[in-house]
């Protein structure tokens, strides 16, 4: 059985004369232990993806279709439900562990009494225990228990955010732009980290990201989305080896490569559609260069290839390779 | 000013350090984090520099103190043939006509109350560029044009938060590009940006530096958009500089151990290749009190004894290509002994 399924899941934002279609009829599993990457640019709605997920989007916003985890449909949960789930088996990853994580308390502190929101009962020595364990796991020193957040590098906070969301050894961890805001060592040290906690601790990560090299070289999966709408699915391995979509292939061509010829870098024309105002046809095809009539009239369907792998287009060919 | 060479010559920015010394010790010397300690470079008229390293290795500061933003603490700085403090204090205005800046985040650049057509005005009119009215416009539109904001009209009477970044970032360049300075210091112009915008500023960047002969010092901790854009890389590691060259020769040939470990730390998109990545542990410590030996070392997988004592000169390895490191003597010594 599939840990998380998306089932034809929409977001629209009501604003006061504009709905917002952040997210647009997304189905995709999750299996257990497949780690999920999604990919896209800033407004492609991975973030609001996310927060759906985990019941965190303003009341105005208006969710449709179903998400089951684990076999229990959560999206109709009421809060109470969910909070059950929330953090013990859900947990999050946000960007900016600055802002996530309290300026007057100590790190030690703060983090005892999240583990007593679940474990009212628990003694402060069993608190302080198991705080100071994931500290360990995060390759923290002990000395953190005791400091303010301003006397951490932005590293060493994230760090203590990926401790805090492990601490009720959730079955699926999303991660959105976790590492994006630090340096390439510290970053490549946190995701070799992350990937052997994974493998121990037997978690399931939603990473979201715009960083296409990212989602190479840790996730099993990946989901590119643009504007709501997911437009290419499947193993890392053959979406990002050969893709199909012409927005994936845009993508992957703008990203300069370190090996080779130094040639020019590809960038793709045109910027987001509005989303109050999508247009009829492929969302894509405005800024497509491949696009043909019967993109711009209608909304291309998934064609289906093997290993699960779905794309939307209308061009992208008939299962060919094998 | 033709010669728009930058000449660094032994540049210190030290920070005094607040509080430190918790008041008891009212006469006690303060401590001081070195910014930027020791550099020494050229850049020749006309060239691509990209700086490189992590956040706390003094890029930033560096860079702040090309343009005046911060005032060197000892060392000498000169653009063109003119020394700087003496040419800021003499004729700011041609000074800032002449070396401009770009930064990271567009929407902290701008006022959010002024609309496109405000904001470049105010550049002309400034620094007396255009004599009428219609003659400023036309450079505006023609400007806007140039950075593919088509058509010019439109942009003109939005306000910064009517624009997305990768736009914003194009006016944002553009300003600085107006008064086609002879040097432009960018720091970290795209790192805000997404992948399919980014690649289209970079080489609007590049552009518009190539058709004015400016030249151009782009920061950034991305090697990727550094290999692309530069023709010199300098890598900075705590304020100092541990390797230069070339851009292909470094990048491709590093020798010290820090440009080693960045590269193999840096993404790649290949799915297929398996890549063995130099670990390093542990973060860059501040630059408070360094030692006396190679401020790399504590963290350096290769550190042998001598690292922790003396810390290395820059060593030639070709004529285009230097790195200090004690380790790249030790070779050479080997290959003799072989010999």
């Amino acid at each position: 059985m599939s840990l998380l399924k998306i089932k034809n899941a929409s977001v629209i934002y009501q604003m006061k004369n504009v709905e917002i279609h952040a997210v647009n009829d997304i189905s995709f599993n999750v299996e257990e232990q497949e780690s999920v990457g999604i990919v896209g640019e800033s407004g492609s709605g991975k973030s609001t993806l996310a927060t759906m997920l985990l019941k965190l989007l303003p009341q105005s916003a208006l969710v449709e279709g179903n998400c089951y985890f684990d076999g229990k449909e959560i999206l109709n949960m009421t809060q109470d439900e969910f909070n059950e789930l929330r953090w013990t088996q859900i947990a999050t990853v946000f960007q900016k562990s600055m802002n996530a994580l309290s300026p007057v308390h100590r790190i030690g502190k703060q983090m005892m009494r999240i583990y007593k929101v679940h474990f009212p009962d628990s003694s402060n020595e069993e608190a302080k225990k198991r705080v100071l364990e994931l500290l360990e796991m995060v390759n923290l020193p002990k000395r953190v228990f005791n400091l303010y957040q301003h006397e951490l590098s932005g590293g060493m906070m994230q760090r203590v955010s990926i401790a805090l969301s492990l601490m009720f050894n959730p079955k699926l961890l999303i991660m959105d732009e976790a590492t994006t805001a630090l340096d390439v060592i510290t970053e490549s040290q946190i995701l070799t980290e992350i990937m052997d906690l994974e493998k121990k601790l037997k978690i399931t990560r939603l990473m979201i990201t715009h960083d296409m090299s990212i989602v190479a070289n840790t996730c099993k999966k990946v989901a590119v989305m643009y504007a709501g709408f997911l437009l290419e699915y499947g193993f890392v391995v053959d979406v990002i080896g050969n893709p199909k979509h012409p927005y994936t292939i845009g993508l992957l061509k703008s990203f300069p490569e370190f090996k080779g010829e130094r040639t020019e870098i590809y960038s793709m024309a045109g910027s987001l559609p509005d989303l109050s105002q999508l247009p009829g046809g492929c969302v894509f095809a405005p800024r497509c260069e491949y696009a043909i009539k019967q993109c711009f009239e209608e909304r291309p369907p998934f064609k289906v290839y093997k290993n699960g792998r779905k794309v939307m287009c209308h061009l992208a060919e008939e299962e060919d390779d094998g | 000013m033709d010669n728009c060479s930058i000449r660094v010559k032994n540049v210190y920015k030290y920070f005094e350090q607040k509080g430190s010394g918790s008041g008891k010790l009212l006469f006690s010397e303060k401590k001081k984090v070195k910014a930027v300690d020791g550099i020494s470079l050229e850049v020749r008229p006309g060239e691509i520099t990209g700086i490189i390293g992590e956040s706390g290795c003094g890029k930033s500061t560096f860079g702040k103190l090309l343009i005046k933003l911060e005032d060197v603490t000892s060392g000498q700085i000169i653009v063109g043939d003119r020394e700087i403090n003496e040419f800021y204090k003499n004729d700011k205005l041609q000074f800032r006509r002449n070396v401009q800046m770009v930064f990271q985040n567009p929407f902290d650049t701008f006022d959010p109350r002024y609309t496109i057509k405000k904001i470049l005005m105010e550049v002309l009119d400034i620094h007396h560029i255009g004599n009428t009215k219609e003659e400023k416009m036309e450079i505006i539109t023609k400007g806007l044009e140039s950075v593919e904001l088509k058509p010019a009209e439109d942009y003109m009477d939005r306000r910064p938060h009517e624009l997305s970044g990768g736009q914003l970032q194009r006016v944002s360049i553009l300003r600085a590009m107006l008064l086609k300075p002879k040097v432009l210091i960018s720091d970290e112009p795209v790192s805000m940006l997404d992948v399919s915008v980014r690649a289209d500023v970079i080489k609007m960047l590049q552009n518009l530096a190539r058709e004015n002969g400016t030249t151009l010092l782009f920061i950034s901790h991305d090697i990727n958009t550094v290999r692309y854009i530069s023709d010199r890389v300098i890598v900075m590691y705590l304020g100092r500089i541990v390797e230069e060259g070339i851009t292909d020769e470094v990048l491709h040939n590093p020798q010290h151990p820090y440009t080693k470990a960045l590269i193999s730390n840096c993404s790649s998109i290949d799915v297929f290749e398996k890549k063995e990545k130099i670990k390093v542990d542990g973060e860059p410590p501040s630059p408070i009190d360094n030692g006396p030996g190679c401020y790399f070392a504590p963290r350096c997988p290769f550190a042998a004894g001598k690292c922790a004592q003396t810390y290395p000169d820059m060593q030639k390895i070709s004529d285009t290509h230097k790195a200090s490191c004690h380790l790249l003597n030790e070779k050479e010594d080997e290959q003799e002994i072989k010999n």
